[in-house]
């Protein structure tokens, strides 16, 4: 009856501490292979940037104190990277978690052979040292690690169709250096199109293409990858006065200019940062007199305003550039909460 | 004059037994030595008048010795732990904790000794006895399913976090054992089983027409002062929007966002979701609570308080003073008292809840009541918040008939009510 956590030895271990900076310099020859493996087989490197991160810190977390550090402690000792992600030493949420668990698989998937180990045999040992719920699917073993799922920023209000006019107005007043151009078109392509910010900090002139309809009528559109896939989105009015304004200042048109579209200062070369982007939302969102929002709140403003203009739930997922049609109804969640009460309140004494 | 009295007093109170002594006295020596005790030094051989220590206030403390004792069997010590590790809320925490404290409580009493939970996992006759024993570890009175399901649920959830250690020593998965035990004490009914054990679950309760709540809210509104504004509008949001009372009750100044149209949106955390609920006020309720956080804070200034209510930043909305939140202890109290005003059965703040489910879904689609009053979806919305009134129905069809015949002719029961509830109630 003396039956323990199988944690234990190490969770009474006071001198585990979290460090900082790289690991030694054998374990970063480890994750050096590793990111080489991840790049090769065609991952994003910022997603493998990520993955390299998480296991830095889990071997951080997995060390003893011995001068046994090495990154290889996550193949070799796997009750203790069990321990890590069932019980971590600061709360992290769950995605955070589950980068971590996934890396780890990667991980030892990768370089578990190269140290003479059976990759499959690693995974089921550290299987079996996690927590498991019941699971129904061939697909899930139904395995449970630490995280929490509360959200631990602040949600903005759900926007509707006069603030995001609203918003771009106030782009303008908001610019002091000479951007006010670059600004207005920065947040109206944030509010009008189906870009995402990080897509819209890249953007480049050629990816914008003009065409005429049968009736002579201009359309305007924009191509971008998205998850492996080209896909062509549209782009309205707002937006496309915004874009002709920013063209015109640059001398051009919109299809004939090329390069970046939002330029960091005045070289035209280096394309603006996604904070800098962020910092822009923010402070119209502050002229506006409107609550801090992300750049999520703008995108289902927009996709409430599409719904409102007719549009079905798959057609707005077209306009958007998303795969599922679930998505949309993420997206719309709160906008049909609101209604939904406006409703009632209508009805109610 | 008083220096000189003194010595005489407190030779009297040394003369007579202490036990004995007379308490006026000692209220008026207490208060001689109050106003002397800047004059005169303390003269030897004489002890100081008694004094009343100052009220403590009364906490409340689980009793932690009647449900299993201080001690905790390590394994639900670090289950705990891990449950903590995963994002537990606080509530579900101490309910969990809890019920494991009692199912190890459970299994001592039958067996007449300490009883580790590796043991029950051994046992699972055992274990099934004690998930289904409907008699409270510390009351004795019968438990309800509510509370055995839950019991279901700390223990599923604790076979699947402590899934690794007690693998290792039973050699199967522990939420099969679980099933095992729970199958032992259930009845073979059809296809499955059907466990025994509680008293039925109390679905629901009373639900105040739209009349009463009108005039709770009134009676609330009558209390001069910030209180009242408060009351009021913190009754009127829960009535308009179907929120918890808990989740209203702990709203935060950070989580009241007032849109560039005037109106406020309050984001409140109801029990069991992740994300809050983003809840619109109606303009009247938005200047309300406006009116009420600056007649709170013209109050706290008077009185020298350095709390202040700040719409947009960190801080207790709904406070009964400059400490903290209003406690629901306090609500209830507040409620009773409306309620007792106006003659009406006393009413739960969760009463408002059931009011808004049952008035909106009289008019609106169930499912956007249920979109509306934050629930998941329709099925506990119709199980337990909605419960028409029988002569709301009678009105309804009387009008309906009204509206396509001519009206009843019959002069003992002109509007034909009264035999239609009767043929229904009986």
């Amino acid at each position: 009856m003396e039956q323990l956590s199988l944690f234990d030895p190490f969770i009474t271990d006071t001198s585990l501490m979290v460090r900082r900076g790289p690991l030694p310099e054998e374990s970063e020859c480890w994750l050096e292979t590793f990111r080489a493996a991840r790049v090769h087989d065609g991952a994003h490197p910022r997603s493998v940037a990520r993955e390299v991160s998480q296991l830095r810190s889990l071997t951080r977390e997995v060390w003893t104190g011995s001068n046994n550090d090495s990154v290889i402690l996550l193949i070799t000792e796997p009750h203790l990277v069990a321990h890590a992600l069932c019980e971590p030493r600061r709360p992290v949420s769950r995605s955070t978690a589950n980068t971590r668990f996934v890396a780890v698989q990667r991980f030892i998937q990768i370089v578990a052979p190269l140290v003479g180990r059976d990759s499959a045999h690693v995974v089921q040992a550290l299987d079996d040292l996690l927590p498991v719920r019941r699971s129904v699917g061939w697909h899930t073993l139904g395995t449970v690690i630490a995280g929490s799922r509360t959200r631990v920023r602040r949600r903005g209000p759900t926007l509707e169709v006069e603030h995001l006019h609203a918003l771009v107005d106030a782009a303008v007043e908001n610019s002091t250096r000479g951007h006010a151009a670059r600004d207005r078109a920065l947040i109206a392509l944030h509010c009008w199109s189906g870009l995402r910010p990080e897509e819209i900090v890249r953007l480049r002139w050629e990816e914008l293409s003009v065409g005429r309809t049968s009736t002579n009528e201009l359309r305007y559109a924009v191509t971008i990858r998205r998850a492996g896939r080209e896909i062509t989105l549209p782009i309205l009015n707002p937006a496309i006065d915004a874009l002709e304004t920013l063209a015109l200042e640059r001398s051009g048109w919109i299809g004939l200019l090329a390069g970046t579209v939002f330029c960091a200062g005045y070289r035209l070369d280096r394309p603006l940062s996604y904070r800098a982007a962020r910092d822009t939302v923010r402070l119209a969102c502050r002229h506006a007199k409107i609550p801090i929002v992300e750049a999520d709140e703008l995108r289902a403003a927009f996709a409430y305003w599409l719904k409102s203009q007719g549009l079905s739930d798959h057609e707005v997922a077209i306009v958007l550039g998303l795969r599922m049609v679930r998505s949309v109804d993420r997206l719309l969640a709160r906008h049909r909460q609101l209604n939904a009460q406006r409703r009632v309140r209508e009805v109610l004494p | 004059m008083i220096g000189t009295r003194r010595p005489e007093v407190l030779i009297a109170s040394r003369d007579d037994d202490a036990a004995n002594s007379n308490r006026g006295q000692r209220q008026s020596a207490k208060s001689l030595c109050d106003k002397t005790e800047a004059f005169q030094l303390k003269l030897p051989g004489y002890e100081d008048v008694p004094s009343r220590p100052p009220k403590r206030r009364h906490r409340y403390t689980p009793n932690t010795q009647a449900i299993g004792g201080s001690s905790l069997d390590p394994l639900i010590e670090i289950y705990l732990r891990r449950l903590r590790a995963h994002g537990a809320a606080k509530n579900g925490f101490d309910a969990y904790r809890y019920q494991l404290r009692a199912i190890t409580q459970i299994a001592a009493r039958r067996k007449d000794r300490a009883v580790l939970i590796e043991e029950l996992f051994h046992n699972t006759r055992l274990l099934g006895e004690v998930l289904v024993d409907d008699v409270a570890p510390v009351a004795g009175s019968q438990l309800s399913k509510w509370t055995l399901a839950q019991r279901r649920s700390a223990i599923r959830s604790f076979a699947t976090l402590m899934r690794p250690e007690l693998l290792a020593t039973l050699g199967e998965e522990p939420n099969m054992v679980v099933d095992q035990a729970l199958r032992k004490v259930a009845i073979r009914v059809g296809g499955g089983y059907r466990l025994t054990g509680g008293s039925p679950r109390y679905k629901g309760g009373d639900v105040p027409t739209p009349d009463e709540v009108q005039a709770v809210l009134r009676a609330l509104g009558e209390t001069p002062g910030y209180l009242g504004l408060r009351n009021w509008c913190f009754f009127s949001i829960l009535a308009a929007s179907g929120a918890r009372v808990n989740a209203l009750r702990e709203l935060d100044g950070a989580d009241c966002v007032e849109m560039p149209s005037g109106r406020m949106r309050i984001f409140i955390h109801d029990k069991g979701k992740h994300e809050p609920r983003e809840v619109e006020l109606s303009r009247e309720l938005t200047a309300t609570l406006q009116a009420y956080v600056a007649e709170f804070n013209a109050y706290a200034a008077r009185r020298a308080w350095k709390v202040r209510i700040r719409i947009g930043q960190p801080g207790a909305v709904w406070r009964n003073s400059g400490r903290g939140h209003w406690s629901y202890y306090d609500i209830r109290q507040t409620l009773a008292a409306a309620c007792k005003q106006t003659n009406i059965a006393l009413l739960r703040p969760h009463a408002f809840r059931r009011a808004f489910a049952t008035g909106a879904a009289s008019v609106v689609p169930r499912h956007v009541v249920a979109q509306a009053g934050g629930w998941q979806g329709v099925e506990r919305l119709d199980n337990h918040y909605i419960r028409p009134d029988i002569r709301n129905v009678v009105d309804k069809l009387h009008r309906r008939r009204q509206h396509e015949t001519m009206p009843s002719q019959n002069e003992e029961h002109p509007d034909g009510t009264a035999i239609l509830v009767r043929s229904i109630y009986h």
